[in-house]
């Protein structure tokens, strides 16, 4: 057998495994070691499993991982959320269908300060949906806006996501960060555009919800301070050159509990929660990073990825063809896998693939977080409606998907709009 | 709860939240120290590694009993509980190899560490009881997927 054969087979083992339903991270590490023992021997395998997870464990840059996961933990549990949206509710709240632009631009801004987005959607749906039906809004619209506005914090830096993706392609985070900013407003502005026009034309869909005097809306931007200090200091840190991506982790984690405990929003209680959620999902990430790291070099090894980007050359296929089908991959990987299993997963593949056709790393790297955003919004597994169908369970989860639905088709749009005007992406980091 | 899961718990719980507590205080004091005098402190990259590889190999082990590791939930639910199982336990044999293999490395490599005196690049701390620490870490792992599939075992056969 080839290795190259060796390496199409492990991939379709991969495949059935996961299909299987085996977790990710153990369904990688048996075709990876399996792989490397029939191509380099058991020994060699195993060295290079201890070799990974030690050099990957003590690699401080990966620090941003657990530091961006406990920022949004606290975030969530800290009533900063409830304060943004406070504020938002004030400004847009008497819009038509405010109260749902309100929670699209606290979702926006809840993003600045957390790298995940499952702590944004559940900290807003138990405080946006039941004033939503207060105000007699339609469930399938009010649902579905909170669902896709907390996919836009993913794109507003810190973006876990984009942390990933920049410590596996070696892509300066820094620029990556930079680079989601407009198109993560842009899709705010977008979404909540759609959703005033939509409550304007049938005003049924959203009611206008109480008038706020200008006095209490000022008043209210006070509540914007944490996060605008938060948010300054860790982006701003980043990009005054004063620290690293780990170090602005560690200081953003330092500088979100100090906040908490300062505002007196977090008790002890909270935090060891916190800290029982960030190592759940970090040692998740962790797990998964280490098995694709080594299945990485066994397709490095076999030279399937080499082959495919041969082939894809000699092909004669447009560029832009091949890209369609890799994003639309992509997005059909974003509604079975989970999102960090996605991006860990297809990098290794991927990446090669797309850099080689000579498209920027950031650009794709911006476009690839945005697909797995949208992933987390359509069927079959869209973590954002399972979180919302959790916190307000009397709401079908079918609702919920039909309500993303219009928002899920305005992001493919975007998709698009990034892809044939690249530099909506590309103007930040290209001033950096 | 089991006292290997216990162990596994306060590791988890306990010791994530003092390392990830040590990690930022660590690195926004060293930041701090560099905005103030112009250098930072030498070890603080050497002890922020050491300390990050810690918390990571400490919450692994509790995370194969918090359901932790995600898996595609689309056939799998649907599938008959003796498929369930099967799968169950193809991915024991993938968690077994993981840990098994650093847990297995981490035995022969510790000793020669502590012989040749490898270290951190800057300020010498040495690396084999981390290493150790790896080591005894993944044995514990395996400790708990066993003690999980003997549980399953018992409670599928109504003892």
């Amino acid at each position: 057998m080839t290795p190259t054969l060796l390496g199409y087979l492990g991939f379709v083992a991969l495949i059935g495994l996961i299909a299987f339903g085996v977790p990710i991270a153990w369904a990688v590490t048996i075709v990876a070691f399996s792989g490397l023992s029939l191509l380099l021997g058991p020994h060699q395998a195993v060295v290079q499993f201890f070799a990974t997870a030690y050099n990957t464990g003590s690699e401080f840059l990966f620090m941003a991982i657990p530091s961006f996961i406990l920022m949004g933990q606290i975030v969530a549990r800290s009533g900063i959320g409830e304060n943004l949206y406070d504020t938002m509710y004030k400004w847009f709240g008497r819009l038509p269908g405010g109260l749902a632009i309100a929670s699209i631009t606290a979702c926006t801004g809840f993003g600045a300060v957390t790298g995940i987005s499952s702590a944004a959607v559940g900290t807003m749906a138990r405080m946006v949906l039941p004033e939503m039906r207060r105000y007699n809004y339609d469930m399938t619209l009010a649902s579905g806006s909170l669902a896709s506005a907390a996919t836009i914090a993913i794109m507003i830096p810190p973006s876990l996501l984009m942390i990933l993706y920049g410590l596996w392609t070696e892509t300066s985070i820094g620029k990556l960060f930079v680079a989601g900013l407009i198109p993560g407003l842009l899709t705010m502005l977008v979404f909540s555009a759609y959703i005033l026009v939509r409550c304007y034309l049938s005003p049924e869909l959203g009611p206008a919800g109480p008038k706020f005097s200008w006095k209490e809306r000022w008043l209210s931007l006070a509540n914007l301070l944490p996060v605008i200090v938060i948010f300054t200091l860790v982006i701003g840190g980043l990009y005054g050159g004063w620290f690293t991506p780990g170090e602005a982790a560690g200081v953003g984690a330092a500088a979100t509990l100090a906040v908490s405990v300062a505002l007196g929003r977090l008790s002890w209680a909270d935090f060891v929660e916190a800290v029982k959620d960030t190592a759940r999902l970090s040692a998740m990430i962790f797990a998964i990073l280490i098995s694709a790291s080594v299945l990485s070099r066994f397709f490095v090894a076999t030279q399937v990825t080499t082959s495919i980007i041969s082939w894809i050359a000699g092909s004669g296929v447009n560029n832009y063809v091949v890209l369609f089908l890799l994003l639309l991959l992509l997005l059909f990987l974003g509604c079975v896998l989970d999102a960090f299993g996605m991006v860990l997963l297809t990098l290794p593949f991927i990446f090669p693939i797309v850099t080689g056709m000579g498209f920027d790393p950031i650009w794709f790297g911006v476009q690839l977080v945005f697909l797995t955003e949208i992933a987390l919004i359509t069927p079959p597994i869209g973590i954002n409606v399972f979180v919302i169908a959790k916190v307000q369970p009397d709401i079908p989860m079918a609702k919920i998907f039909l309500g993303a639905l219009p928002f899920v088709l305005l992001s493919l749009a975007l998709v698009v709009v990034f892809t044939i005007f690249p530099d909506i992406v590309m103007w930040l980091p290209n001033q950096m | 709860m089991r006292f290997i899961d216990r162990i596994a718990y306060a590791l988890s719980t306990g010791g994530a939240t003092i390392l990830v507590f040590l990690m930022s205080a660590l690195v926004t004091f060293d930041i701090l120290i560099r905005a103030l005098t112009g250098r930072g402190l030498i070890w603080a990259l050497d002890l922020a590694s050491i300390l990050l590889v810690i918390y990571f190999f400490a919450i692994l082990p509790w995370s194969l009993r918090s359901d932790a590791h995600v898996r595609m939930d689309i056939f799998y639910p649907r599938m008959k509980a003796s498929w369930r199982a099967a799968s169950d336990f193809i991915g024991a044999i993938g968690a077994a190899i993981f840990f098994g293999s650093i847990a297995w490395r981490a035995i022969h490599e510790a000793p020669r560490m502590a012989e040749f005196g490898v270290s951190s690049p800057t300020v010498g701390i040495p690396y084999w009881p981390v290493v150790t620490f790896v080591g005894a870490c993944c044995v514990l792992a395996i400790a708990v997927l066993v003690a999980s599939l003997v549980s399953r075992r018992n409670e599928g056969s109504g003892k």
